[in-house]
């Protein structure tokens, strides 16, 4: 059989797609022959740049290039199945406008905050940026030094950096912008249970009877896990699926129970399933009696927008939001019977019977649950109280740490879980779940870097929000952004990002492969290195940690975000950075840089270059002189292992489609918490959350509270932000891949029909949208993949060139510091 | 040229197949009990594919859609 080009493309097309979803098709089309150049193809395996799914993909390199990229058959996350942005994964290093050398604003060959960008050596590069950041250590000191960082970051370039600034420069002011994405649900973990990160793991869908997605669309945004639970739900037709949003999405084409809310009321839903429950005498006693305590929550704590705003003078617990004090199941349940099914559909505007519906899944004792939620509970001022009470009902019917039962906080970002919450790159963190503010926490953190007692300042630095109201404000001023667009996913850009970025007192300095609207805004650009550019790990939502190596340089001058850090701790001295009483304490260390302290003399640098075979790639370890990745991940490994956190050796995560930590005894544990299954609960305990000191969970009494701001009658309609399948996030890597930009180019505003009517507009028609804050203009879409309700409209944030953030409310949960995306107040007029 | 694996409503996997062949380039390879099927999409350039792609994703009866394979080729080549 002869086949033509055409033909035989085709058919390798087909017998790909055949395979991955074991289909059988005619023998034609599987012939498949070995091309010429498919042999001179080099395969490695790397994790998915994109969400926190965490998809393992095959990459093929020839001639230096990343030239092909396909589903791994062999990850037992996404068994061969790519989703349309981890398709294209092979062309998001290839844009046109690729950053290859440094750039600095100049005029007259010199630095100037009003001059353009023109191109310097790394050499000057480190120059001006060691000179700016001496003269504000030497001018304000410490807390005058900031950065902000990424759940992209690899695990490593997390760690170093954590090590750089907390350490080095012993400054708290470091976040990432998993600020913005996962700081609720972190927040509610650490509140219910003492410790991070869901206790089940994927292996959940395929043995559950009921999912329920909460402010969440997975179709969309985590399409792979999509497509298992699309498969359990039709291949054991008793399986129920429910979703919850504000808006109809494409999640809802699944769903036996679809229920659209009005904006923040999830709160009270939330409560009337717990009263269900009670009411109905479902409760799980035996496992609530031995397992859990009950609490009530501080309420009444306002919305974490500046001191001065009106709403927080007016919150009673604004400075104790986190305040709680002990109550017994009666006073719960007297709580929560506030929340009758009909109280709340007048609210929530859910009918009554989709409401008992969707109770009666939680309550039924012979129904194994699952919970989904990502940034519609997270994204939200109350997003601890929406994790807790989503907690309560799963804690209240013991439906937890068991096979198919699972409320599962879905990850937004690669690394959310791995870097920026296990790591600990936010302000108050230490990795494996330690805070600053905590004195046995540093001690521990000391020890292990070998540096005095003493050395980490003991306040929590600035969160993301604040970093940017600091820069406006002229109290921080030197700042590195590193692997984020921060000025387009910031909320109210216009008057809280850019007046800081622009502030005459302020240096910034920004990382990144392409010219971001952040990196417009900087003073100083880094061209970086990205993905398989550099060796790294990532951990995903399921707390599975996984590995690659280097497989092709970057171009130009671009290097990687780890290599910026530590070649930039060559530029300091001990002496410059640590009062004289710190270095007092260890004399050795006096005169050093802090490249030698905290890198090549400590336990970073204890693995010899020799480790590294001859042909394989590593830029960083070829120029430090040591192997690097694996010194910062064993050394950073040391605080998990015996804690709950333990991790493999990092050379196992190479040979491996991941782990999923607690990693013990070299087994991996799916369900933690649960006896059998998770080595540290204690014989005899059946459950045991030992995150807290008495191994019980804490189910929170916590009430409905309003949104900070709602429409009235000049900004009469709510305001959801969010994503599209096409792009990730701020589309700097997506938009630059000609099929996703073509499939999706510009940000439209999704609106109802009744609404563009009554408002004299139709589909397609240019508008402008405003807040109190600022506004943009886009076009009206009123059919297609969202459908809105009357009275809210939707945007996505991807577009650059219409910025969605000018328009949002920088108001956050307080206890959590993350950002409302999803609710603000804005009107429409036609241009 | 681009091929797909797609979940449809099991049922309506028929009707999914012939709304899907309506799009030009478009052809179907196989089905399994459960409603997967496999498509291929072929067109004359990236935007026509895009497009293509957009219009699956916009078919009712398709659930999920999955990428998996594509390959660009001049015509010249294709002889």
């Amino acid at each position: 059989m002869k086949l033509d080009r055409r033909e035989f493309m085709k058919a390798n097309a087909v017998a790909a797609a055949a395979a991955v979803a074991g289909i059988c098709v005619p023998a034609t089309a599987t012939n498949l022959i070995t091309g010429s150049n498919q042999t001179r193809l080099k395969w490695d395996k790397a994790p998915c740049r994109f969400c926190g799914t965490g998809c393992s993909v095959n990459v093929a390199t020839m001639d230096g290039k990343v030239v092909a990229t396909h589903g791994d058959i062999k990850s037992p996350v996404n068994k061969g199945l790519n989703c349309i942005k981890g398709y294209f994964l092979s062309k998001i290093m290839y844009g046109k406008d690729r950053l290859i050398s440094p750039m600095l604003r100049m005029k007259n060959g010199k630095f100037s905050k009003d001059g353009d960008f023109e191109p310097i050596s790394w050499e000057q590069a480190f120059d001006i940026m060691a000179e700016k950041a001496k003269q504000t250590l030497k001018d304000k000191g410490p807390t005058a030094i900031g950065m902000f960082g990424s759940g992209q970051w690899t695990v490593m370039e997390g760690y170093a950096a954590v090590k750089l600034m907390k350490a080095g420069f012993r400054s708290n002011n470091i976040d990432p912008n998993a600020r913005h994405c996962m700081a609720s649900a972190v927040g509610g973990f650490m509140r219910t249970f003492g410790i991070d990160e869901p206790m089940g793991c994927y292996d959940d869908i395929e043995a559950t009877d009921a999912m329920v997605l909460w402010g969440s669309n997975m179709s969309e945004m985590h399409p792979i896990l999509w497509t298992r639970i699309t498969d359990r739900r039709l291949s054991a037709p008793h399986v129920k699926v429910a979703v919850l949003s504000t808006y109809t999405h494409r999640s809802f084409d699944l769903a036996d129970n679809g229920m659209i809310f009005t904006p923040q009321t999830d709160l009270a839903i939330l409560n009337f399933i717990a009263n269900y429950i009670i009411q109905n005498k479902k409760v799980n006693f035996d496992f609530v009696n031995k397992h859990t305590n009950f609490r009530l929550g501080n309420t009444d704590i306002g919305y974490g927008l500046r001191p001065e705003h009106p709403l927080e003078k007016k919150a009673k617990n604004a400075d104790k939001a986190g305040g709680s004090k002990k109550i017994n199941f009666k006073q719960y349940a007297k709580f929560v019977s506030q929340y009758s099914a009909e109280s709340v559909s007048k609210l929530s505007g859910v009918s009554v019977k989709k409401l008992n519906e969707l109770a009666e899944l939680y309550a039924d004792p012979n129904k194994k649950v699952c919970s989904f939620w990502t940034m519609g509970f997270n994204q939200h001022t109350r997003g601890v109280w929406a994790n807790n009470l989503i907690y309560n009902i799963h804690l209240l019917t013991g439906k937890i740490s068991t096979p198919g039962n699972s409320p599962f906080s879905l990850t937004g970002q690669p690394s959310a879980c791995g870097t920026a919450r296990e790591v600990g790159t936010f302000s108050h963190r230490l990795p494996a779940d330690m805070v600053v503010a905590n004195p046995k926490h540093r001690k521990k953190a000391e020890k292990i870097w070998g540096l005095p007692d003493g050395t980490i300042p003991p306040k929590p630095g600035y969160h993301a929000v604040l970093q940017n109201r600091m820069l406006k404000d002229g109290k921080l001023n030197f700042y590195w952004v590193q692997c984020n667009n921060n000025m387009q996913a910031a909320a109210n850009i216009a008057q809280e990002a850019f007046p800081g970025y622009r502030n005459p007192n302020n240096f910034i300095v920004v990382s990144d492969p392409y010219p971001t609207v952040t990196a417009q805004a900087a003073d100083l650009v880094l061209p970086t290195a990205m993905w398989v550019e550099k060796e790294g790990a990532y951990g995903n939502a399921e707390r599975r940690t996984q590995s690659w190596y280097q497989m092709v340089n970057a171009p130009g001058e671009a290097r990687s975000d780890l290599w910026q850090l530590v070649e930039f701790s060559k530029r300091f001295t001990t002496d410059e950075v640590w009062s004289k009483d710190l270095l007092d304490k260890k004399p050795k260390l006096k005169g050093k840089t802090l490249f030698e302290v905290l890198f090549k003399d400590s336990d970073v640098g204890k693995f010899p270059l020799s480790e590294v075979p001859e042909e394989r790639l590593n830029q960083e370890s070829r120029d430090f002189g040591f192997y690097i990745q694996k010194g910062l991940f064993e050394e950073y490994a040391q605080f998990g292992r015996g804690k709950a956190h333990d991790l493999a050796p990092y050379d196992r995560y190479h040979q491996e489609r991941g782990l999923r930590w607690p990693v013990v005894d070299g087994k991996e544990t799916l369900w933690r918490f649960k006896e059998g299954s998770d080595p540290y609960v204690k014989p005899g305990a059946d459950f045991e959350f030992y995150g807290k000191p008495d191994g019980r969970a804490i189910i929170f009494a916590l009430p409905y509270e309003p949104a900070p701001e709602s429409p009235d009658e000049e900004y009469d309609l709510w305001l959801s932000t969010g994503r599209v399948i096409e792009h990730w996030h701020t589309g700097s890597m997506t938009q630059r891949v000609p099929e996703l930009y073509k499939a999706m180019p510009d940000a439209l505003v999704y609106m109802h029909p009744d609404d563009a009517k009554k408002r004299g507009m139709r589909r397609g028609d240019l508008v402008k949208i405003s807040s109190r804050r600022g506004s943009v203009q886009t076009r009206i879409e009123t059919r297609g993949r969202n459908q809105v309700p009357v009275g809210l409209v939707f945007m996505p944030f991807f577009d650059a060139s219409r910025l969605v953030n000018k328009l949002t409310l920088d108001a956050t949960d307080p206890l959590s510091k993350e950002t409302d995306y999803k609710k603000c107040a804005v009107k429409i007029e036609r241009v | 040229m681009t091929s797909l694996v797609c979940q449809t409503i099991p049922g309506s996997t028929k009707n999914t197949i012939s709304l899907v062949e309506k799009i030009k380039g478009a052809e179907v390879h196989g089905e399994n009990t459960n409603g997967k099927i496999v498509v291929t999409l072929e067109g004359d350039s990236q935007a026509y594919l895009s497009e293509s792609i957009e219009a699956l994703r916009g078919i009712e009866g398709i659930l999920t859609l999955a990428p998996v394979y594509h390959e660009y080729i001049t015509e010249n080549h294709s002889q």
